[in-house]
């Protein structure tokens, strides 16, 4: 759940002020309870002063009578009447401030009539000091009495007075204790406050610190901005909603070649050559952008100097939140070199359909030509040697041994002629042919070759073939290479007293390698790189037939499919031949 | 019936003719041979036309065609007796000297019966022929044109 910064600063006011108010609140109850105390206190000191001024009022009453009886000064009697007024309205006071306290109460409302009565036994002596005379009211009436009275009463005031201090003990007590709690709930107050105050620093701090760090990143993003913005070599446009430049960036003034100031309040058309200006394009980049939020083009524009490069124009409108039109970002790229290159591979491209025709012309035109060597070339020989054979059917008898030697003659090189032909032209269609490639058994496909030529069922030869890796070939093709080879083993190993043919393959990096090694004449390895060329030939034909094709056919097939020929092999010891292809099609 | 029927021998170039011909004579058939220098002179003997109007000989045991003729060439021969009602039945040999793939492909797949290459050596251009001659003229039996 997400919580917004108002919510936030008032969750921490509310933690922060909640702990402070309800120690506030404690302390002030305390305080409270502590100023009623004092109070009760000073309550407690006044009783206990009444208490005092009563006995002393009283004692001071009793002295004064006493004295006007020892020295009849009228004076005395009016220090006493002082004495009296006062301890009455002591007495009235006490009752007062009592008066919350039944013992006390109960107590002291005994004074009252004591005091009367002291105040009756000495206004009793005046009396009869006045009418019998001084001596007769010291004899008459006995000090005892008033002092007994006297007594009591210090008695009363005394044990009120003891109550009073037990009780200002007990409040002096609770008092201490009152402010003990209060100044103990004050420290912890503070102390919640002074960690609240900490806490809400560091928090602050620490949010301080924060803030500043996101601005110095957005600070840094800013610049980076910028200078991406500056360093660009894309043309920015900011436009007006009628489509004038109210700023741009660095790369618009090294694209355009106007400088800044002169480019700022400048309309669209500024840069748009005169065809297109007429041509209202200016506008309708600006109407299609508004219309649709966006606007893409290539085209020419113009430069300060008037010359012309060829930009990819990007133009998005800019909206206020409320939809409004606010204006346009005009991006423009210099695309020349591009359209330029672009330019250079469509001639490429056409120079090589044109190549490609001329080729396929000159393909078209060796396809007719070997179809008439096929048919046209062939037919002579066929003549020749056709009506030779008729020749001696119709005149052997006439002919010499020399004139039937010359018509074999004639004969045998009209057929060798054919079989030349023949083998170029196979030779010409291993070149043209498609290659329909598959997986091959090789065992099956080297077994069906030996099996099903003539040239192979010499019993003396001795045939090793071990198991052989698959091969992805073309089988037709790949059939004749297996036949050229096998062929030409068996050929050259012909005279050998025991002939040994050996196949064997195994698939390395990537591609399967095959080869056929035989016992025969073997070659010389110097003349080894014209082994696999047309008509090339190391041994003359009266000694091997053939016509000088086959090993250039194996080379063209092996080629065609991605794959290396190769032979070794020494006069007198024997050849081998060797082939690899790769083991993916892909390449095919 | 093959036996009085001819064999038609499509082929422009003499040498071959005569080779031809001295080939079936080895071989002792008897049937007629009628030679047609192209392609036009085969069909106008097929269809009874031109040179050939109102002949009144069976329609041939086989047709020995060359590929490569003037005017009209063996493949287009082929073609016209392949899509005739009349005439699609008639066995055809191409005799030609290509070797090509593409000539043996089309003219299998116009409907040809045989396609057979002239060998160069005359001795095997004779039991070739010879044995084309043999099958074709004596051995199949190929159902009768509706009009023979």
């Amino acid at each position: 759940m997400k919580f917004s910064l108002e919510q936030k600063l008032v969750a921490g006011l509310a933690a922060a002020l909640l702990p402070l108010l309800a120690f506030g609140a404690i302390a002030w109850a305390n305080a409270r309870q502590f100023a009623s105390t004092l109070q009760l206190v000073d309550h407690t000191h006044r009783v206990l002063y009444q208490l005092e001024s009563t006995l002393n009022h009283v004692v001071g009453a009793q002295t004064e009578a006493q004295r006007f009886l020892l020295i009849q000064d009228e004076d005395c009697l009016t220090r006493r009447a002082a004495h009296e007024r006062a301890l009455a309205s002591g007495l009235a006071e006490l009752q007062g401030l009592t008066a919350d306290n039944p013992v006390q109460r109960e107590r002291l409302a005994r004074l009252p009539a004591l005091v009367a009565e002291m105040t009756r036994l000495s206004d009793l002596r005046v009396a009869l000091a006045r009418e019998q005379g001084f001596e007769a009211a010291r004899q008459r009436v006995a000090l005892g009495e008033v002092r007994r009275v006297v007594d009591h009463i210090r008695a009363i005031t005394a044990a009120a007075e003891s109550t009073e201090r037990e009780l200002l003990r007990v409040r002096l007590e609770e008092s201490r204790r009152a402010t003990a709690t209060t100044l103990a709930w004050i420290g912890l107050g503070s102390l919640a406050a002074a960690l609240l105050t900490v806490g809400g620093a560091w928090k602050m701090w620490h949010d301080l610190r924060a803030r500043e760090r996101a601005e110095s990143a957005l600070r840094a993003s800013e610049e980076r901005f910028r200078r991406m913005i500056d360093s660009i070599d894309y043309s920015i446009l900011l436009l007006d909603p009628q489509g004038r430049v109210v700023s741009c960036n660095p790369g618009a003034e090294r694209l355009t070649g106007y400088t800044a100031a002169e480019m700022i309040g400048e309309p669209l058309a500024r840069f748009h050559p005169p065809e297109s200006v007429r041509g209202g394009l200016p506008g309708r980049e600006l109407q299609e952008a508004e219309a649709g939020g966006h606007y893409e083009d290539e085209g020419w524009r113009v430069h300060k100097d008037g010359s012309r490069f060829w930009a990819s124009v990007t133009i998005s409108v800019v909206r206020g939140a409320d939809g409004r039109l606010l204006g346009f970002v005009k991006v423009t790229r210099d695309h020349s070199r591009r359209r330029e290159s672009e330019e250079q591979i469509r001639r490429l491209n056409a120079d090589l359909r044109l190549q490609n025709s001329r080729l396929e012309a000159a393909n078209q035109e060796l396809e007719a030509f070997s179809y008439s060597v096929s048919h046209d070339l062939r037919a002579p020989l066929r003549h020749i040697d056709g009506f030779a054979s008729l020749l001696t059917k119709h005149a052997g008898e006439a002919l010499d041994e020399k004139g039937r030697r010359y018509v074999q003659v004639i004969s045998d090189a009209a057929r060798k002629m054919g079989r030349l032909i023949d083998d170029l032209l196979a030779f010409s269609r291993t070149g043209r042919a498609q290659l329909k490639p598959g997986v091959i058994d090789s065992n099956e496909l080297v077994a069906d070759v030996i099996r099903e030529n003539a040239f192979a069922r010499d019993p003396r030869i001795v045939w090793t073939i071990p198991r052989l890796p698959p091969a992805h070939a073309d089988p037709g093709l790949l059939r004749q290479v297996w036949f050229n080879l096998i062929d030409n083993a068996v050929k050259y190993s012909s005279r050998a007293d025991q002939p040994r043919i050996a196949i064997g393959g195994e698939e390395t990096g990537g591609e399967a390698v095959f080869h056929v090694r035989d016992n025969g004449v073997g070659f010389d390895m110097q003349y080894a790189a014209k082994l696999f060329g047309v008509f090339q030939r190391l041994h003359a034909e009266s000694e091997f037939e053939g016509t000088g094709i086959g090993l250039a056919n194996v080379r063209r097939i092996v080629t065609r499919h991605g794959g290396r020929t190769w032979a070794e092999g020494r006069v007198g010891e024997g050849a081998t031949f060797s082939f690899s292809l790769p083991v993916s099609t892909t390449s095919l | 019936m093959n036996a009085l029927r001819p064999i038609l021998l499509a082929e422009d170039n003499p040498n071959d003719i005569e080779l031809i011909l001295a080939a079936l004579q080895e071989a002792h058939l008897a049937n007629e041979i009628v030679v047609a220098r192209d392609g036009v002179e085969a069909l106008d003997f097929l269809y009874r036309r031109g040179a050939h109007a109102g002949r009144t000989s069976p329609q041939p045991a086989v047709v020995l065609l060359d590929l490569k003729m003037p005017r009209i060439d063996g493949r287009e021969v082929l073609r016209q007796i392949r899509t005739d009602p009349q005439l699609h039945a008639l066995p055809i040999v191409v005799l030609t000297s290509s070797r090509e793939e593409s000539d043996l492909l089309q003219t299998y797949r116009l409907g040809v019966n045989a396609y057979v290459v002239k060998p160069v050596g005359f001795e095997e251009f004779i039991s070739a022929v010879g044995k084309l001659g043999v099958f074709w003229a004596l051995l199949n039996e190929s159902p009768a044109p509706p009009h023979a």
